[in-house]
C-alpha cells in the first residue's frame, strides 16, 4: 500500500520505504489455555534468543474463544521460523501443537494499513500511531510560493534547474542543461555549479560568507533528476526538491521509477530531502 | 597498477591541500590523459569529486567518446553520483583502491555500474593500493571539519592501523575474481 500526501498541485514523492509491499516472515504459534500462558512465556523469554526482525509490532498473543468447559483459549506465538531448529521449538512448546504462520515484518504507517496488513497477513499487528510517519505539510503561502517557481521553467523546452532560497525567496542559480560539449553538464549540476561560484564571489566581497553547499535550499527541475544528479542533490544537502516530470527510465527518486533508487530517501547516505511532484493540470 | 600508484600521488596532494584525499587517474592506450583530486572545500561545490575533475581535464581537448576506451584508477570507490557520470561517458572499467561505505556506487551502497538501466554497464575492480588509501582517509579524517553544519569534535581521535578485510563478493563475480586477481587468492573471495 502507498501512502499518497497531497497538498493541493503537489504530491509528495516518498522514499522506498513508504512504498514498500506487506513483507512476510514465517512464524510458530501455539495454541493454548489462558492458565498456562505465564509459564509458557517465561520458558519461552528464558530459551530463546532475540529475534533477527523487530517484531515488537506483532500482537504475541490472541485470543481465540471462550468456552464453559475449556476456559480462554488463546493463539501465542513463540518465534520466528528458523530462529532455532524446529526440533528445539517443538521440545520447548512440550505437548503443543507447533502451527506455523506469516506475520508483517514492517510496522505500519496509518491505522488503514495497519487493519489491511493483518488482514492480508492472516496476524494482527497492533497499532499505536507510528511518529516515524508523520507527513508534511505545505502552507497556502508555501504553496503559492513554489507555484510561481514552477510556472518560471514550466515552458522551458530543454531540461532546467533553479536553486532558490525559500527563506528569502531568493533565486541563487537557474540553469539549463549544456550536453552538447560536456555530457555531464545537466541542469541540476550546472545550477550547483552556479551556487558556489556565487558563494566563491561572495567570500571574495566577504570573508565571513558562511554559507554551506547548498543546505537547506529549495530545487525546482523541469525533470526528475538522474542517478548522478540526484546524488549530486544528497551531497549538496538541499532542502527540498520540487520537479514536473518522472522520468522513468533515467530518474532515481521515485521508487516508482525504473531504477526504483528512491535516492532522497535514504538514511544510509547522511542526507535525505523532501521531494514533490507538481502537477501542471492541478 | 602503477597507474594506482599515481592516483595515490593525487590524493596525497589533495592531503595536502585539505581536501578529502582521493585521487584519479584515467588511461588511454596506456598513457594518462587526465588526473583529479577532491577539490569540494576549495571550490565550495560538493560535487567536484576526483572522477570530474579529471573528466573535466579530458574533454578540454578529447571527444567525449574516448572515455569508452578509457580506464579509471581511482583510489575510492566512485561515489553513487560519480558511478552514474561514469556510466553515462561508458567508461571501460574502473579499478579503485578502498570501498566506500557511506556513499559507494560500485557496490558498496548501489551498484550503479552495472544495475539494469540505460547505458553500458562497466565493472569496478577493488582492492588496488587499498592500505595506502585507507591510511590517506584515516589521515583526514582525524582531523575536525570546522565546515560542517555541526562540526565534531575529535579530541579523542586517534589514528588507527588496523585495516579489516574486504568483501570481494560485493563488488565481483567468482569468475571475474580469478580473472583479475589469480586462481591463487581465491581463499580472499568470501562474504565478510
Amino acid at each position: 500500500m502507498v501512502r499518497i500526501n497531497r497538498q493541493g498541485k503537489f504530491q509528495q514523492v516518498l522514499g522506498l520505504d513508504a512504498s514498500r509491499q506487506l513483507g512476510l516472515v514465517p512464524v510458530w504459534y501455539i495454541e493454548l489455555p489462558a492458565t498456562e500462558l505465564s509459564g509458557m512465556l517465561a520458558k519461552l523469554k528464558e530459551s530463546l534468543p532475540a529475534e533477527p526482525f523487530d517484531l515488537a509490532h506483532i500482537r504475541r498473543i490472541v485470543k481465540l474463544e471462550t468456552s464453559e468447559d475449556k476456559g480462554i483459549l488463546l493463539r501465542l506465538l513463540v518465534c520466528s521460523q528458523g530462529l532455532v531448529p524446529e526440533s528445539t521449538v517443538q521440545e520447548l512448546v512440550g505437548s503443543h501443537k507447533l502451527h506455523s504462520a506469516r506475520v508483517s515484518k514492517y510496522q505500519a504507517d496509518t491505522k488503514e494499513e495497519s487493519a489491511q496488513w493483518s488482514q492480508e497477513s492472516g496476524w494482527p499487528i497492533s497499532w499505536r500511531g507510528n511518529p516515524a510517519a508523520v507527513l508534511p505539510v505545505l502552507s497556502p503561502e508555501t504553496q503559492k510560493q513554489m507555484e510561481e517557481w514552477v510556472e518560471r521553467i514550466a515552458k522551458s523546452d530543454r531540461v532546467r534547474a533553479l536553486v532558490v532560497n525559500p527563506i528569502t525567496n531568493e533565486l541563487l542559480a537557474d540553469e539549463c542543461e549544456q550536453k552538447t560539449t560536456h555530457p555531464l553538464n545537466h541542469a541540476v549540476m550546472r545550477a550547483i555549479q552556479a551556487v558556489a561560484e556565487r558563494e566563491r564571489q561572495a567570500k571574495r566581497g566577504n570573508p565571513e560568507s558562511e554559507n554551506y553547499l547548498c543546505l537547506d535550499m529549495d530545487v525546482y527541475t523541469t525533470d526528475e533528476p538522474c542517478t548522478m544528479c540526484s546524488m549530486a542533490l544528497v551531497h549538496s544537502r538541499i532542502g527540498r526538491l520540487i520537479y514536473i516530470r518522472q522520468s522513468t527510465v533515467s530518474g532515481a527518486i521515485d521508487p516508482r521509477s525504473q531504477l526504483s533508487y528512491g535516492l532522497h530517501g535514504r538514511p544510509q547516505l547522511n542526507h535525505t530531502f523532501q521531494v514533490w511532484q507538481y502537477h501542471l493540470e492541478g | 597498477m602503477d597507474f594506482m600508484a599515481l592516483a595515490v600521488e593525487q590524493a596525497k596532494q589533495a592531503l595536502a591541500d585539505n581536501e578529502v584525499p582521493v585521487g584519479a587517474v584515467f588511461v588511454h592506450n596506456n598513457k594518462v590523459i587526465g588526473r583529479g583530486r577532491n577539490d569540494t572545500n576549495r571550490s565550495l561545490n560538493g560535487t567536484r569529486h576526483a572522477e570530474f575533475m579529471g573528466i573535466d581535464e579530458i574533454l578540454q581537448s578529447h571527444p567525449p567518446e574516448i572515455l569508452k576506451e578509457t580506464t579509471l584508477y581511482v583510489t575510492v570507490e566512485p561515489c553513487i553520483m560519480c558511478a552514474s557520470a561514469l556510466r553515462q561517458l561508458e567508461i571501460k572499467v574502473v579499478y579503485f583502491g578502498a570501498a566506500n561505505d557511506r556513499f559507494g556506487g560500485c557496490g558498496s551502497v548501489l551498484s550503479a555500474n552495472k544495475d539494469p538501466g540505460p547505458f553500458r554497464p562497466y565493472p569496478a575492480y577493488p582492492g588496488f593500493y587499498r592500505e595506502e588509501a585507507i591510511m590517506l582517509l584515516r589521515n583526514f579524517y582525524v582531523q575536525e571539519n570546522p565546515k560542517a553544519p555541526v562540526p565534531k569534535v575529535k579530541k579523542q581521535r586517534v589514528l588507527k592501523d588496523n585495516i579489516a578485510e574486504l568483501d570481494y563478493t560485493k563488488y565481483v563475480t567468482k569468475d571475474e575474481f580469478v580473472r583479475i586477481y589469480g586462481q591463487d587468492k581465491l581463499d580472499l573471495f568470501k562474504s565478510i
